[in-house]
């Protein structure tokens, strides 16, 4: 067996899962998406093209799930990152001794550990009006009861805080992991040279860990296109349609209660190619930013 | 090599042979199941029939029995249906006439007509029935006697009652359910909506509970939503609550009787008055619903497996089943007009909750529309109804007929499509 011959054997199991588990459920995701299957009736399903992408954007619900979903986006990898690179500097400065900057990073990444369906449930409680201990510490100074995550308005808010609590912690972890690795010469370098911590950090810090941190933010940025089981366990996307993003909605329509299978694809369809374009455009566009 | 073949050929007979039949059953969990599995056993013995539940919360039910169904995959022989759903799956074929596999022995003709009734489509019987649900008024004598109130006997006064009881958070004055969908909070406002003199639908099938008296309906229910402990909360939610003294009155379910009696899980034995439920400008309603057992006509395709379907629909639904259900605690839960009328079952409940449910009995009626469309159509009228309980239960503005205008607009593209 050639060298070449041995590589393609390897590659064998990792095309049939790809084939099996990605390519084949996303190409018939395609084909239902150009017809109009319906759980509610047995008469076979009949080609009707882009239909379904059509009556999409005159969906005001559809164009409510978009929304939601850039909104949980923008709001979790903000919030996380905001997290991290204010948290982590804090951290590293301040907690000097090797022990204590142990403890910091386990405590961090602990959150993260947690399963999202049990974090979601605990928060759930945390929440409760009437036993939840977040009103509790509110009643302690004599404010509240609040509703959270019946809200309208504070429901997407209250869900975001819960997922910027798992990454925002987790990221500020690995990005202190991140400092410890910069050479002690440039910070001295830099110190020599009078710079104060803001500008040590925003002109040498940040610029020299961004490299490596930016595949962490995509990282994230996949995770919060795919919270399903998260939110749902939350609101269901409630209260209303508050918290629907476009992978529960597709699940209502699909198999949830509507039973409109194609319509459901055709969403699917949309958002993977609504990621891959926004996710290829953010990531030239930071690229090219630190480039320069 | 002869002798190879012979001892293969032999063993191959012999698996053909003790492959048994199996059921296998598409239900939701309910607690009077738990004593009913208990009992498979006696039903596996004496028929050789092997019966396997998959269980599924009541909205994943009925979408995992749709897709069972409609896809063809038929992985069910029996499915657990209810009046909301029966018309979608009788009107695609997906169910077999059940007399005609239910075994003569347990007696079809036992079951109370009415409860029949709701799980037939165009006179034909697809399910037994195994449980039926109407509402009752629920309520704290002793807090009403503490304020010197009279049991409420229309909307207007239970309103009062609710709000003299009301003191949050030691006590609310009542609790509803406002968590969206169509068996969800559009199930409980459903009666409000006739009480009020409102319906779902005119005598041509328009939607039209956009009308005033809908409109109206819906204010009344939000002013219960506000005496609440939370807006958005479940059926189990509110007899939870109900049950640990948290709640003043509630109209609902009379089968959650069972659970508020038994003092291990209810601190309200003793405690309680019953009613009907309060009457509205158009006279007093209460809900009907009726669960029953189905035999899938995709999943059981051969005449053997029909009737090992029925042979387990029949024992299941038997008279004797259903008796030892009331032994068990569980009494409510039944389908046969001598059950209701045995010893064992009037000694079981008091007899002021007795006479509740004869009220009950006078006004119940089908609150829904059992059309193939209804899961769809009352879905969004919950997304709806639960936008405007959550934004008046938080102090955000909110526009009743806006919101029912939307969802009937909904109805009509649904019912058009």
């Amino acid at each position: 067996m050639s060298k070449r011959q041995f590589f393609y054997v390897f590659l064998i199991p990792t095309v049939v899962v790809l084939l099996a588990f990605a390519l084949y459920p996303l190409f018939t995701a395609i084909y239902y998406s150009l017809h109009d299957w319906d759980l509610r009736r047995t008469e076979p399903m009949a080609f009707i093209g882009l239909g379904n992408y059509l009556e999409m954007f005159q969906d005001a619900r559809f164009l409510n799930s978009l929304r939601i979903s850039g909104l949980f986006l923008v709001g979790t990898v903000a919030g996380s990152v905001l997290v991290a690179f204010v948290l982590a500097p804090f951290v590293h400065e301040t907690a000097r001794s090797h022990a204590l900057r142990s403890a910091c990073l386990f405590a961090f990444i602990l959150p993260a550990v947690l399963p999202r369906v049990g974090a979601a449930y605990m928060w759930r409680l945390m929440y409760d009006p009437s036993i939840g201990v977040i009103n509790y510490l509110f009643s302690l100074v004599n404010l509240g009861p609040f509703i959270f995550l019946q809200n309208p308005r504070l429901a997407l808010p209250s869900i975001i805080v819960i997922d910027v609590w798992q990454w925002g912690f987790l990221l500020t972890a690995l990005m202190m992991i991140l400092l410890r690795e910069v050479p002690n010469e440039v910070i001295e370098a830099a110190r020599l040279d009078g710079t104060n911590m803001l500008q040590l950090y925003v002109l040498i810090m940040y610029p020299l860990i961004l490299p490596l941190s930016l595949p962490l933010i995509f990282v994230k940025m996949m995770e919060s296109l795919r919270s399903f089981d998260f939110i749902f366990v939350l609101t269901a996307g409630g209260p209303g349609i508050a918290t629907e993003t476009l992978d529960m909605y597709a699940y209502w329509q699909g198999l949830g209660t509507a039973g409109r299978v194609s319509y459901a694809a055709a969403m699917s369809i949309f958002m993977v190619i609504l990621s891959i374009v926004f996710v290829t455009i953010a990531w030239r566009a930071l690229r090219r930013w630190h480039e320069s | 090599m002869r002798r190879l073949v012979l001892i293969a050929f032999l063993a191959l007979l012999a698996g053909i042979a003790s492959a048994q039949q199996v059921v296998e059953v598409l239900a939701q969990p309910r607690p009077e199941w738990e004593v009913m599995e208990r009992l498979f056993p006696e039903f596996e013995r004496e028929t050789g029939i092997r019966v396997n539940i998959t269980y599924f919360a009541e909205l994943e039910r009925r979408s995992r029995s749709r897709l069972d169904a409609s896809s063809g995959a038929g992985q069910f022989d029996v499915y657990y249906i209810d009046e909301a759903n029966v018309a979608e799956f009788a009107a695609n074929g997906w169910l077999v006439p059940i007399r005609d596999y239910y075994p003569e022995e347990y007696d079809f003709d036992g079951f109370a007509p009415a409860l029949v009734e709701v799980l037939s489509q165009d006179g034909i019987a697809y399910g037994a029935p195994i449980t039926k649900e109407g509402d009752v008024m629920f309520y704290r004598q002793d807090l009403l006697d503490e304020h010197g109130l009279a049991a409420p006997t229309t909307l207007d006064e239970y309103l009062e009652v609710v709000q003299a009881l009301h003191d949050p958070p030691r006590l609310y004055g009542t609790g509803t359910r406002g968590l969206r969908g169509s068996g969800m909070n559009v199930w409980r406002f459903s009666p409000y909506l006739h009480a009020f003199g409102g319906r779902y639908v005119d005598d041509d099938g328009n939607p039209v509970f956009n009308s005033p008296e809908a409109v109206q309906a819906v204010e009344y229910y939000i002013e219960l939503i506000l005496h609440s402990p939370s807006p958005t909360m479940s059926w189990s939610d509110v007899m939870d609550s109900f049950a640990a003294g948290r709640i003043g009155i509630v109209t609902f379910a009379d089968l959650k009787m069972d659970t508020l009696q038994d003092p291990e899980r209810s601190i309200l034995p003793g405690l309680m008055g019953f009613g009907a439920p309060p009457a509205g400008p158009a006279g007093s309603v209460s809900n009907t619903s009726v669960h029953g057992l189905a035999i899938s006509a995709p999943g059981a395709r051969t005449e053997a497996e029909r009737e090992a379907a029925g042979e387990f629909i029949g024992w299941f639904t038997s008279q004797e089943n259903e008796l030892r259900k009331v032994a068990a605690g569980w009494g409510l839960t039944n389908a046969r007009t001598a059950t209701f009328d045995s010893d064992v079952f009037i000694d079981a409940y008091p007899e002021a909750f007795a006479d509740a449910m004869s009220g009950m009995l006078e006004v119940q009626r089908l609150t829904i529309v059992q059309i193939p469309e209804w899961g769809e159509i009352g879905d969004y009228l919950g997304i709806k109804l639960e936008e405007l309980f959550t934004a008046a239960f938080s102090n955000q503005p909110y526009d009743i007929q806006a919101a029912l205008d939307d969802a009937v607009a909904h109805a009509e593209r649904v019912l058009g499509r």
